[in-house]
């Protein structure tokens, strides 16, 4: 067996490259999946870690009303005897140009929330910085911070820094370091202060954020959760923590789903890739194990050689893949962290961790790929009767009736996700799961693909090139167990680059368009605050000056709050319409005639397009929604497009807001000028009138959109990211199917050199047989690539985010996909073309 | 072909060529030194890894040797560029191998063709004389075969036909009938009597059979790495 | 992970309650050596007024909050008896710490309510004899005057949904703590007494490590004791503590047993003995006898002895004296004191012994019994 190992063994170290190259592509494949993952991981984990930290043993939360809870529920929850609750005042706060949470916490309280009794001596418990703990207290805007974040902002216990909230700084001074166990980074990006300080600096005095709530498991204990119940004021609610927490990682299940399964397509190119090069390690020694089998080596004993051999190359591909994998993660992590960040919530820490199942996936996956790709080849090329295997032409004859299989097997893929579409209209995993059996079906019609268009090029490289051109064109076809697989794979790459191409250039048509469309003020004014969601809104006393600026005509007003019903925290908008308002919401369903007088006299609400698809409803439908007066019925009015939210937005008469909710905050204004005022100057007076009063964000109707487009392209990077790592793993694809080529060609090389070729010729041959691959794959790719795109628009956005949009076919897009996919050939030509130059056709010609 | 010796083809002058085999050089060609005619077709004897096959391919240019030079028609090919000698190949040498090396993506015709191609023959002319050169080996209508259509004899004439097409100066021919049975060797035999030999070309023919070598004008024979003419002794 | 967090948590808490506790409860705790508790000595105090001179006494202003003072303390501990002879003892007990001067900021719009130095803790405790149970509890709570705080005139005390107030003269005791509900009206038989020099006790011979510290030694309180959704009829008598001050710690002092006893004849006593380090008494232990009629006579250190007569092993650890023979050579005084039950130790912060006692003897050959509590501190490793 041994030596039957080394007989097989010999040959690949004899050549390093295509060794080289399987692993290569086996790593970067693992390496695309484990990133991901990590990145999706560590994401999510972050918050977890942090949302835990924060949230504590809470078992729920008193959640208020729009503007908040009024403490005096607490304290009468208390004084009443209502224990196990703690109250807390939270809010974002920037420091040094980091975001961090700002806890404000009732140390009292918070202690009742554990039972601490019996605690140990008294040795082990304070540390040494615990002695000036007291100082939260006592010490204006005393803060602890965790350890981590003071060392990379160099601060230190007693070290004073500004804190910025809503444009306003506020002087801290840390009292305490929290210690750096493993436990406390969920700490990092918080600052824990007294709640006093919190309520101060947030401007949320008289208001808590919420009320932990600790209950027994079962919600039963000495205070049930109907005892609580009953104490709360109509627009608060009792919800149970986890699920509130859930909902709010919830958010973002979409985004991480998509990433993953844009990683599974890496991983799917990467699969090809080994296939690629391990299933032509096998062939291309045919004749060694043509040898052995005619010396009497059993079929198993060679099947097992090979396949050990494979699992050893995994084992090599699969740990640098893992070791790749960290590295883009970690590069990934920001990326994803991101977007989290400007979409759904507020990912502090961005700490990588590796879980062990990310390694376990990559490694699983590029395993499996292996297994399969060495298998199939190796059962393929012992089952043949010892002098067969020495054939060649029997092979590619094989290869030749496969194609009817493939083509039937992709039929029947196709028609499997077909039905998968039609029988889940809502599931997101199974739109994934249509979309990949249609890249695998492509796949698989890729070598039919190949077979009709090979005749036609032939005859086209033969008008261009000459008969080499034929040579190269007609040698993919003789080929085609090797380049049908590498065509295969840069066909998916190159196909995710024309379906996220076409998506996401229809989206950003349409979301340019909505913008232009819904934007119509030419001033905006908003008080900061995340999401546009403010406690202090802007000043009443400072709308009218601002609404007072010469050239300003008239004003619409708004104000964001986020609301807590059953299913999790609800983005609502209160609007004071400008006449110019009405125009800016294009409805999906309902008539604008019918909408405007019963919205206008708030006799309902209009939603976004995303929420009513999340939340299934419809144009009539009842949502009930808590009010200050306890919950209420509103009636959808219309349903309107919307790019703001992935979660949906519901939009409400600013009147009906006040009457509802009772809060006259107003966040943002839209100044419409007069006409002829210049928006510049009319910017510059609105800016020197608030200035003195208040820190607000002032801009134009153009800086606005040019600031959207901005989130929305951030959004895609990672998307970019992801389809350019595929690429990547085609062209290792394809350098390592040209450089087989060369390899196997070798021969035929050689009597063109000897037939006076120049190495020039040969190399352009070279160049043409992967030019001519690229060009099939882009080919290929483009109907592919658009239907991915429908899929993408139609199944995968609208399942994962809601959103509707419509498809817009980029030619630009089209056509770059044909050229990148051409030039990632072309590039992978350079190094086998190169190469074929240098080898002498000595050797070779004299042989069978 | 206007020489000062019009009557030397081939002058091999201290002719040497070694290749690395186990590590160690293995020595084929030692010093050895030869003249071919002009017109004359010489069988050229010598056992398996004699040196036989490096020979014509060091006369083609396709191999450069370690030491000592070759002449063809006044131009020294051993001090040429590797471009200077492909293309001095691909106009001056036709070669026919014991495995027929065919291009197997390209058919009957367009084998022919490419050589003419390579040497920038105008398509007219191309395909008048890829016909008629078929007709003459007795593959008429045969143009559009793949060769892995034909049978060993016919890919061995067109091999002939391809070594012929563009008329070159020298033939050289590695055991042409090597792998051919009895009768298609005869068959191959007798198309390189009555095509190569009457179009005036040298003829360079390797083979370890000495009845064929007796149908040659001249026999050289490599021994120890050296050339030596044998025509007297295997007569 | 988020057990965590809380250890974090715990630990500031930890610390701020040691603070509380130690400085209200024992002045003379041990460990005091250690640095921590240096900040207390050396910046804690500054801004405090401090108990150095002999002030008098205003009623019913000095009921209420001093907030001039560092702590302060309402403490109320008494025997009663419900009907068909079930037996209780409570305790109720209010801290007032300020962890830093008490500012008189005027109201802003822009302070919130929360902001205060004050810090309250309460204790509450329960003997139950026939069932040789004892519950006790203890909270505590920023004192921003709505959560916690004490204000006089009238005067009230309050943690959440515990309470002392006082009107008219009499006081009430509201305290609602899970299945146990108290609520007692407490009528003074006497005047208030003044321990130490005039009301102003020292603690060491540091000037300004004292306390003003008077006591109500007897109420009549009635009122009912709920347990369990069984509410009793309860009646008997109470003492009340009242002591407020800024001192620091001393150095030399392991801990301390007090002891207030309303004895048959209608008079009382009441006694505390500071230990030292090696368990001796302490020449500051100090004490107040109060005749039926309301006369006082100071005791001093050396005016009693009060041996003990047996021990219980702590379970949480520890071993505390449980039994004592005090005798008073003076007054002809001997008194046996025996706990109702052994266990009436509350695991707090730090863990100390608060428990009612039944008391026999006699004096001057006349057999006198009484009830009364006993306090004992630190008696914990």
């Amino acid at each position: 067996m041994r030596t039957v190992f080394k007989a097989l063994s010999s040959y690949l170290l004899r050549h390093p490259a295509q060794l080289g190259l399987a692993i290569i592509g086996m790593a970067v494949g693992i390496a695309v999946i484990v990133a991901v993952d990590i990145a999706n991981d560590s994401a999510r984990r972050s918050f977890d870690t942090s949302l835990a930290a924060v949230t504590g043993a809470t078992t729920h939360q008193i959640i208020g009303g729009p503007t908040g809870l009024d403490e005096q529920v607490y304290i009468d929850m208390r004084l009443n005897g209502v224990r196990s609750i703690a109250p807390i005042v939270e809010g974002f706060v920037r420091v040094e140009g980091e975001t961090f949470q700002l806890l404000g916490i009732d140390m009292f309280a918070e202690g009742s929330f554990r039972n601490y009794q019996g605690g140990g001596s008294n040795g082990d418990s304070i540390t040494e910085s615990g002695s000036n703990i007291l100082e939260l207290i006592t010490q204006p805007g005393g803060v602890l911070m965790a350890d981590r974040s003071a060392r990379r902002l160099k601060l230190e216990a007693g070290s004073t820094f500004n804190v910025n909230i809503a444009g306003g700084d506020h002087k801290a001074v840390i009292v305490s370091i929290i210690g750096d166990q493993e436990s406390n980074r969920g700490l990092d990006r918080v600052l824990i202060a007294d709640i006093a300080v919190a309520q101060e600096w947030l401007g949320l005095i008289g208001k808590l954020s919420r009320i932990d709530v600790k209950l027994e498991a079962d919600g039963t204990g000495p205070f049930m959760v109907a005892d609580i119940e009953a104490k709360l004021p109509l627009d608060a609610r009792l919800v149970n923590a986890t699920g509130r927490n859930n909902s709010i990682l919830e958010m973002s299940t979409g985004f991480n789903t998509s990433l993953m399964a844009m990683s599974l397509f890496a991983l799917l190119v990467g699969v090809f890739l080994i296939y690629n090069c391990m299933s032509f390690m096998v062939l291309q020694r045919r004749p060694i194990i043509g040898v052995l089998r005619a010396l009497g080596v059993t079929r198993g004993q060679l099947i097992s050689a090979l396949i050990i051999e494979g699992i050893l190359l995994a084992a090599i591909g699969s740990l640098l893949g893992v070791l790749l994998g960290v590295f883009l993660g970690e590069q990934l992590v920001g990326l994803v962290s991101r977007t989290i960040n400007d979409h759904y919530f507020v990912v502090r820490a961005t700490e990588v961790t590796l879980s062990n199942f990310s390694i376990f996936k990559g490694v699983a996956a590029g395993l499996a790929a292996t297994l399969v790709a060495v298998s199939v080849p190796a059962i393929e090329a012992v089952s043949y009767p010892p002098r067969l295997t020495l054939a060649r032409s029997v092979v590619e004859e094989r290869a030749h009736n496969l194609l009817l299989w493939l083509a039937v097997t992709a039929t029947l893929l196709i028609m499997l996700a077909w039905m998968t579409l039609v029988f889940s209209t809502v599931n997101l995993v199974s739109g994934f799961f249509a979309l990949f059996l249609v890249i695998v079906s492509a796949a698989l019609l890729a070598p039919l693909f190949v077979k009709i268009v090979i005749p036609v090029l032939s005859i086209l490289m033969g008008f261009i090139a000459g008969l080499p051109g034929r040579i190269a064109v007609r040698g993919i076809m003789r080929s085609l167990s090797r380049t049908g697989v590498a065509i295969a794979a840069l066909t998916i790459a190159v196909a995710e680059i024309v379906g996220m191409g076409v998506m996401v250039g229809s989206f950003r048509e349409n979301v340019e368009d909505w913008l232009i469309n819904s934007l119509h003020s030419d001033i905006y004014i908003a008080a900061p605050g995340r999401s546009g969601v403010t406690t202090r809104g802007i000043d009443h006393t400072l709308i009218n000056k601002l609404t007072q600026v010469p050239g300003v005509s008239h004003y619409s007003a708004s104000r964001r709050v986020w609301i807590e019903t059953e299913s999790g925290p609800t983005r609502l908008q209160a609007i004071k319409m400008a006449p110019e308002s009405y125009g800016g919401f294009d409805f999906l369903d309902g008539n604008p005639d019918d909408i405007w007088p019963s919205f206008d006299s708030g006799e309902g609400v209009l939603i976004s397009d995303p929420y009513a698809y999340r939340h299934n409803l419809n144009i009539g439908d009842i949502l009930p929604l808590p009010t200050a007066r306890g919950e209420q019925n509103f009636t959808v009015l219309g349903i309107y497009r919307d790019y703001n939210s992935d979660q949906g937005v519901v939009s409400i008469n600013r009147r009906a807001y006040i009457e509802h909710w009772q809060d006259e905050v107003i966040s943002s204004l839209g100044i419409y000028l007069e006409p002829g005022a210049d928006d510049g100057v009319v910017i510059d007076a609105l800016s020197r009138t608030a200035d003195p009063h208040q820190a607000l964000l002032i801009g134009s109707n153009k800086q606005l959109r040019e600031l959207s487009l901005r989130v929305f392209d951030r959004t895609f990077v990672i998307t970019n990211v992801l389809y350019w790592l595929a690429m990547i793993v085609a062209f290792v694809g394809v350098l390592a199917a040209a450089l087989a080529l060369s390899l196997e060609r070798g021969k035929e090389i050689a009597i063109l050199r000897a037939l006076g070729m120049t190495r020039m010729q040969v190399s352009k041959l070279i160049v043409i047989q992967c030019g001519s691959m690229g060009l099939l794959a882009g080919l290929l790719a483009l109907p592919v690539g658009m239907i991915s795109g429908w899929l993408l628009i139609h199944v995968i956005n609208r399942r994962a985010f809601g959103w509707q949009i419509d498809m817009i076919v980029p030619v630009d897009t089209l056509l770059s996909a044909l050229a990148i996919a051409l030039l990632t050939a072309l590039l992978a030509s350079i190094y086998p073309a190169w190469k074929a130059t240098k080898s002498t056709p000595v050797s070779t010609l004299r042989e069978e | 072909m206007n020489s000062i010796n019009p009557s030397v083809s081939i002058r091999i002058k201290n002719l040497s060529k070694s290749y690395p085999e186990g590590g160690k050089l293995h020595s084929v060609l030692r010093k050895a030194n030869a003249e071919i005619l002009s017109g004359e077709t010489v069988a050229l004897l010598g056992r398996s890894g004699s040196g036989k096959s490096t020979l014509l391919n060091l006369i083609s240019g396709i191999d450069k040797p370690d030491e000592g030079e070759i002449t063809i028609d006044d131009h020294q090919v051993t001090s040429m560029s590797d471009r200077e000698r492909t293309i001095f190949r691909r106009r001056d040498i036709g070669f026919v191998y014991q495995f027929f090396n065919l291009i197997p993506t390209l058919n009957v015709g367009e084998n022919l063709r490419l050589v003419l191609e390579l040497n920038k023959h105008g398509a007219d002319s191309t395909a008048k004389q890829c016909k008629a050169l078929l007709d003459a080996v007795g593959l008429k209508g045969r143009e559009d075969s793949y060769p892995d259509t034909l049978s060993g004899g016919e890919q061995q004439r067109v091999a002939i036909a391809r070594a012929l097409i563009h008329k070159p100066a020298i033939v050289l021919a590695d055991e042409p009938t090597g792998n051919l049975d009895e009768t298609t060797a005869d068959e191959i035999w007798k198309l390189l009597d009555t095509l190569v030999r009457p179009s005036g070309g040298t003829i360079l023919l390797a083979t370890h059979s000495i009845a064929a070598a007796r149908r040659c004008d001249r026999i050289l024979e490599i021994v120890d790495g050296n050339l030596a003419d044998r025509s007297e002794s295997y007569r | 992970m988020r057990v965590k967090y809380f250890y974090t948590i715990r630990k500031i808490l930890w610390h701020i309650l040691w603070i509380i506790t130690l400085t209200n409860v024992a002045q003379a705790q041990q460990n005091t050596g250690s640095g921590r508790l240096d900040i207390l000595r050396d910046t804690a105090e500054k801004g405090f007024q401090k108990a150095d001179i002999v002030k008098p006494f205003n009623f019913p202003i000095d009921h209420g909050p001093h907030p001039g003072y560092r702590h302060e303390w309402w403490y109320a501990t008494g025997n009663l008896d419900g009907p068909s002879g079930r037996r209780f003892g409570y305790q109720l007990t209010f801290f007032r710490l300020a962890l830093a001067p008490e500012k008189n900021t005027a109201e802003n719009r822009q302070r919130s309510h929360w902001k205060t130095p004050l810090a309250f803790a309460a204790h509450f405790a329960v003997t139950d004899v026939q069932n040789n149970d004892f519950h006790f509890s203890h909270r505590y709570s920023r004192g921003d005057g709505r959560l916690a705080g004490a204000k006089g005139t009238p005067v009230r005390v309050w943690l959440e949904d515990w309470s002392f107030e006082q009107s008219e003269g009499d006081w009430k005791i509201k305290v609602h703590d899970g299945d146990i509900n108290l609520n007692l009206d407490l009528k003074p038989t006497k005047p208030p007494i003044f321990n130490g020099q005039e009301g102003l006790s020292r603690k060491s011979s540091a000037p300004g490590n004292a306390t003003y510290y008077y006591s109500l030694p007897r109420l009549e309180s009635r009122g009912t004791l709920e347990i369990k959704g069984q509410p009793y009829k309860v009646e008997g008598l109470t003492w009340l503590d009242r002591e407020w001050g800024t001192s620091a710690l001393a150095n030399d002092q392991q801990g301390w047993d007090w002891y207030a006893l309303h004895l048959s004849d209608g008079s009382d006593l009441m006694f505390y003995n500071l230990r030292k380090m090696d368990g001796s008494k302490h020449e500051f232990s100090a004490g107040t006898w109060v005749a039926p009629d309301g006369k006082t006579t100071a005791i001093s250190a050396e005016d009693i002895t009060i041996d003990v007569t047996d021990y219980w092993q702590s379970p949480l650890g520890g071993r505390y004296p449980s039994g004592w023979q005090l005798s008073w050579p003076e007054q002809k005084i001997e008194l046996t004191i025996k706990p109702v039950i052994d266990d009436q130790e509350l695991d707090t912060l730090p863990r100390y012994w608060e428990g009612a006692v039944d008391v026999s003897g006699n004096r001057s050959g006349n057999r006198l019994t009484g009830r009364g509590y006993v306090e004992m501190t630190g008696y914990t490793q």
